[in-house]
């Protein structure tokens, strides 16, 4: 049978002399100094790095200083100084550890503070677009925060019916300006407008089934009228909607802000 | 509803469990549970495709109830069984390990701190915009795997991928969620509860739970852990799934065989591009059996591992219709500039450094260096002792390692650039990047429970229990 860790013990010999403490207390101050000496070690990884988190500030004032630099002379040299330092300290350790510091310091740290942000960010949003800010925060709330056309495509699906086809605007007049990313995407797209449907401009031939059936034009910056099969005068072109393919009979240019 | 759903995920990943050992711990009970279960779900949602019937709560909820009481109708609660829990119970709570508790304090505030994160934010990634989350939406809203999008191409490029990842989020949706995050929190907590047991086995509670807290807060990961991106989830099943067929082959038992299996076949269910991890085991595999000429196991082993895979090439095939072999150019031959990009980003992703726009160091920390550091070491001590005593069946999981990260490679470098509509340093700065994720788990459990760490863990054991 096999020796229990007490059998094994006793065969041994005697036992070492027990302190005058309690038989539990030696592994408990043991436990307590290996803990002291992984606070030791996380926090020397942490302060590696801690550096990073003056650096706004650092910056802030430097950029106050800079608008009023008589009299401020001896400082703003002491920021750049510390700002150079911290920028180009980019020792091997340091860069191995960034990535822990990061986690702890903005994100574990700062997630309850960047929650608290952004509901107040939405809710400013929610009172800027004459929307009541009383109510609980949706998801359609949350993703127009972080998605900055999602607005568009809320416009677009209050003004299209659910079978709807939209042409979207050419990527290449846009693909430079990120205030218009992926606006050009029909994969993109059709998360947001689902019924509807949508194509990309220039695909018509790939897709002609779905071509056929356009709906909509959707312009961006005044670009797709080109798209539309009637002509709309100059004085009458929207930099920013969406048009029906056909001339309608009366005006029913649906306008973005 | 959704918590009922997400219960539901539970009980029927437990019942399986249950079904193949009853002497699973705790971690593993929860942690495999939802990984099994959950993979359960999204099979469900396949076969109720092929069969043509439209997906609804009631539909699921009787689905699972069945299964689960076809699972659980000859299982009785037997005496030693619950002693068995009771001893781990009372063991655990009559010596208190306090450095472990210290870590797993840490580990319970980063992993709070990035729950709540995750549950705020709905999925905005580009991936999961185009792909992920849409797939998800419109297979619960449409009832069916193959949606109406497919007929325009508007799927995303995720539309052929195997459908474990979105159809959890469409899961999720059909049992009322608003975002489907919930289920990235959870593959989160399944990962460091696999991981820690995993590890638990060899080199005792302090250690693996000082690696769990490394695993966890390795930078690009613990992002991850907030994003609807389903790198981090595939890392969970590849985690559970190399290790434990690892364990069974080293220690043997019952247990860790059909753990293995099967998360090896849920593997290859959430992404076809895991072969590479799933070949080399099935050899190794194949290599044991045959020493132990059980041909049964191997047999068993290898079609839960392959099944999932061929299954979803057909329905890709004949359902879906989409070639995805033309995603590799298998004529491309020797080409040094592709060779020599994608080797400068592996350096710098294995060796901490930087390449181009990315440091590795700052995306996985410490997680590949101490590997390399660990196999130095033992190389050098097993001068000394002998590469058998030091290395052992570890170098089996080392030439696993080894090996799929040669056929990941060989994957990237055989990509058709312009069907991908990417190019190779795009790719290596992304998708490679995130696919990086897989290894981690893989290199910390050999650098936590290599031959020097087991002494180095022995010794610090030995010290804090003062034995």
């Amino acid at each position: 049978m096999a020796k229990t860790k007490q059998d094994q013990q006793t065969d041994k010999g005697p036992k070492k002399p027990v302190n005058s403490s309690s038989p539990t207390s030696a592994p408990f101050t043991r436990s307590l100094i290996i803990i002291g000496a992984l606070s030791v070690i996380f926090t020397a990884i942490y302060m590696l790095n801690a550096g990073y988190s003056d650096l706004r500030s650092l910056d802030q004032e430097r950029r106050a200083l800079q608008q009023n630099p008589s009299g401020n002379g001896q400082r703003l040299d002491e920021l750049n100084h510390r700002i150079h330092d911290i920028e180009t300290d980019t020792g091997f350790i340091k860069t191995l550890f960034f990535g822990y510091y990061y986690d702890v310091h903005s994100v574990a740290f700062g997630a309850q503070d960047q929650i608290d942000q952004a509901i107040a960010d939405i809710k400013e949003d929610k009172t800027k677009f004459g929307q009541d800010n009383s109510g609980p925060i949706t998801r359609e709330d949350k993703l127009a925060s972080k998605v900055h056309t999602f607005r568009l495509m809320d416009f677009v699906n209050a003004n299209c019916p659910p079978n709807a086809v939209i042409l979207l605007p050419p990527a290449d007049s846009l693909s430079g300006n990120s205030k218009w990313n992926f606006i050009w995407d029909p994969m993109w797209v059709e998360y947001f407008i689902y019924p509807r449907l949508c194509i990309a401009s220039g695909t018509e031939k790939l897709y002609p089934d779905l071509a056929k059936r356009i709906t909509h034009v959707l312009i961006v910056k005044g670009i797709g009228y080109d798209k539309l099969p009637y002509e709309v005068p100059a004085d009458k072109r929207e930099p920013l909607c969406l048009m029906p393919i056909h001339k309608p009979t009366t005006d029913t240019t649906q306008t973005s802000n | 509803m959704l918590i009922i759903g997400i219960a539901l995920c539970y009980l029927l990943g437990c019942s399986v469990l249950l079904k193949m050992d009853k002497k699973f711990s705790l971690a593993e009970l929860f942690g495999l549970s939802f990984l099994i279960g959950i993979g359960l779900e999204t099979v469900f949602l396949f076969l109720l495709d092929i069969m043509q019937v439209h997906y609804s709560q009631p539909i699921l909820m009787g689905l699972n109830i069945a299964a689960i009481f076809f699972l659980t109708y000859k299982y009785s609660v037997n005496k030693s069984d619950l002693q068995y829990k009771l001893e781990e119970f009372k063991t655990s709570a009559k010596s208190v390990n306090y450095v472990a508790l210290f870590l797993f304090c840490i580990i319970a505030y980063l992993f709070y701190a990035i729950m709540i994160k995750n549950l705020f934010w709905p999925p905005a990634e580009t991936d999961s915009i185009t792909s992920f989350d849409k797939l998800g939406r419109i297979m619960a809203a449409e009832g069916r795997l193959k949606i109406s999008l497919f007929q325009y191409n508007l799927q995303g490029a995720a539309g052929v991928y195997p459908p474990l990842f979105h159809g959890s989020f469409a899961y999720v949706y059909i049992f009322g969620a608003e975002t489907p995050k919930i289920v990235i929190t959870l593959f989160f907590l399944s990962l460091l509860l696999v991981f820690y047991q995993l590890v638990k086995n060899y080199v005792g509670s302090t250690a693996a739970m000082l690696f769990t807290l490394i695993l966890m807060a390795t930078p690009e990961m613990y992002a991850h852990a907030a994003l609807g991106l389903g790198n981090m989830p595939t890392a969970a099943y590849i985690c559970a799934a190399v290790l434990s067929t690892y364990t069974w082959l080293d220690k043997g038992g019952n247990k860790y065989f059909w753990t293995g299996a099967t998360m090896m076949g849920f593997s290859v269910w959430m992404r076809s591009d895991v072969i590479a991890f799933v070949a080399p085991a099935i050899l190794v595999v194949l290599i044991f059996m045959w020493r132990a000429k059980d041909f049964k196991k191997m047999f068993i082993y290898g079609a839960f591992a392959a099944l999932p895979f061929f299954a979803w090439l057909l329905y890709v095939k004949l359902k879906i219709e989409l070639p995805q072999a033309s995603r590799f150019d298998f004529a491309i031959g020797y080409s040094a500039e592709r060779l020599h990009t994608m080797l400068s980003y592996c350096k710098a992703y294995l060796l901490a450094v930087s390449y181009s726009e990315v440091h590795g160091g700052q995306l996985y920390g410490i997680a590949f260096i101490s590997f390399f550091i660990a196999i130095l070491i033992n190389a050098g001590l097993s001068f000394k002792k002998g590469a058998k005593t030091i290395f052992g069946n570890q170098a089996f999981l080392l030439a696993l390692i080894f090996m799929s990260f040669a056929l990941y490679f060989t994957e990237f470098y055989l990509i058709n650039e312009k069907v991908q509509a990417a190019t190779i340093a795009s790719l290596m700065a992304s998708s490679f990047k995130r696919g990086m994720f897989y290894f981690i788990p893989l290199v910390l459990f050999y650098t936590a429970t290599c031959y020097s760490s087991k002494i180095l863990f022995d010794k610090l054991e030995k010290f804090r229990t003062a034995s």
